[in-house]
């Protein structure tokens, strides 16, 4: 990948790789500089990655990096209840969905994110994530599930 | 190989990740053959047995089943748009018979996130990187030759300057319009001063004797048979009435003269002494001077010349102290 290549992945992917990070982390600051490592690191390695495979390149040190900073973070327990204040009344569908978004666990949040943000098929989410075709589909399953379920009970509360 | 009902979850998801062998793979599909039931609370079948069509000869008969275990997962497949033409005919029944069911999975149509393109990485332009410049070889060949021509003007600024510099010369009549310094100076009669060379020969004779004069070979008695100087003598040594001429002081003095290797006389050596000590005069009257005019450029070119022309008349002095034992009295 020449250094022309590289800026124009930064065009294409930059916005798209924030995107994906910020949902995963709900933290701003920890996203910018995840994707500022993600791009730091093909930058170190640009002579040895191709321009057609960056882009799952960076969506696979971006998942890693996001796991090894969720790692670091206290596990938040997640209940089948809903906290106490969670919602208001003035939430439309997509508030909801993003706020049901970030009770699943990493992994599945992640896989569901870039199943739907970036459009992958289940063959490139198992290469990006390292799980096995099975696990994917079962997490999408599950997690879907699972936003259906929190998102009926929400539209109940609200 | 023990399957059942308890397990076969555990089987399906070994199934679906292609970890069982063939032999592993008939005895489930056997199982299953026998215990269509159990695929109800098992919807990681309908992923695995689709698949595997050719392998299965009754699958035909569970296959197209569509139950309320399962739906959940034919329903998402098919929003994603991934349930096969057969069992897209069986889920539409089965929500046709089930409108409760099919309500609660309309939800799945909404459960699809959507980017949000107002989100947008703040630092992009960090991210750039510039591409290296190529520079031409010869582009770094002339800064080469410009680098070596300023290090060679460099050094030939660096070298010694000439003793009379063009500063110095412009400040020649004002130190030649100045009386004379008076300790330096040597107070003579105005006859002696016109021949300055003939009563220095004359003192000579009577004050010490020739033969104290270890130097000198042969003794010159008349002024007429004294060596050619080296250089001009100093026109102030000929002429009384004009005491200093500093043009003629501040003139460059040729360094490495064959002076020790000449055959003097004490007389010349004398007379040069005079010329010397005139010259000295010379030089402190011309820094007095620049001290007056330029007082606060102690430190500036013009200084600095002065310094520099002074610098040969310091050396000749420092010569003739060594060649001449300070306690020698001629």
């Amino acid at each position: 990948m020449t250094t022309e290549q590289y800026n124009e992945s930064v065009d294409l992917f930059a916005d798209r790789l924030y995107r994906f990070v910020i949902k995963s982390l709900n933290h701003a600051a920890d996203a910018e500089d995840v994707v500022q490592t993600c791009f730091e690191i093909l930058w170190r390695n640009h002579s040895r990655v191709a321009f057609e495979s960056c882009r799952s390149y960076l969506f696979t040190v971006a998942y890693h990096e996001i796991l090894r900073l969720l790692r670091r973070q206290p596990v938040e327990e997640l209940t089948d209840t809903l906290p106490v204040g969670y919602l208001d009344d003035n939430l439309s569908l997509r508030e909801l969905l993003e706020r049901c978004l970030q009770r699943l666990p990493p992994q599945q949040k992640a896989v569901v994110l870039l199943r739907d943000y970036e459009g992958y098929r289940y063959e490139e989410i198992a290469e990006i994530t390292g799980l096995s075709l099975a696990q994917v589909k079962v997490y999408i399953f599950r997690a879907r599930r699972k936003l259906r379920d929190d998102l009926l009970s929400l539209r109940h509360v609200v | 190989m023990n399957i059942n009902q308890q397990n076969l979850a555990a089987w399906l998801q070994r199934a679906c990740s292609k970890q069982l062998t063939a032999a592993e793979e008939q005895a489930l599909l056997n199982m299953l053959e026998q215990h269509p039931e159990w695929l109800d609370g098992n919807p990681e079948a309908l992923r695995w047995l689709p698949d595997e069509a050719d392998i299965l000869p009754n699958r035909e008969r569970f296959k197209a089943k569509v139950t309320e275990a399962n739906c959940d997962l034919c329903y998402q497949l098919a929003v994603e748009g991934r349930l096969k033409p057969d069992y897209r005919n069986h889920l539409e029944k089965f929500l046709e018979a089930h409108p409760a069911v099919h309500n609660r999975l309309k939800m799945y149509g909404q459960v699809v996130l959507h980017p949000d393109p107002a989100l947008r990485f703040p630092q992009r332009s960090r991210l750039y990187r510039r591409p290296k410049a190529v520079v031409p070889l010869w582009s770094r060949l002339a800064a080469a030759a410009a680098a070596a021509v300023l290090a060679l003007a460099w050094l030939l600024n660096d070298l010694p300057r000439q003793p009379v510099a063009p500063e110095v010369t412009e400040l020649l009549p004002v130190i030649s319009g100045l009386p004379p310094v008076p300790e330096v100076m040597p107070e003579e009669p105005a006859h002696e001063q016109r021949r300055p060379t003939a009563a220095i020969a004359q003192a000579s004779q009577t004050t010490e004797p020739a033969t104290e004069v270890q130097p000198v070979e042969t003794e010159i008695a008349d002024d007429s048979e004294l060596p050619p100087l080296p250089v001009p003598v100093p026109q102030i040594l000929r002429d009384g009435d004009a005491p200093l001429r500093p043009q003629v002081a501040l003139q460059p003095v040729p360094q490495q003269q064959p002076l020790l290797h000449a055959t003097i006389s004490a007389a010349w050596l004398r007379q040069a002494d005079a010329w010397l000590k005139s010259l000295q005069a010379s030089a402190a009257r011309a820094r007095q001077t620049a001290q007056r005019i330029i007082p606060n450029q102690a430190s500036g070119p013009n200084a600095v010349r002065l310094v520099m022309a002074i610098g040969p008349l310091e050396m000749d002095r420092t010569f003739f102290a060594r060649t001449i034992p300070a306690d020698h009295n001629y």
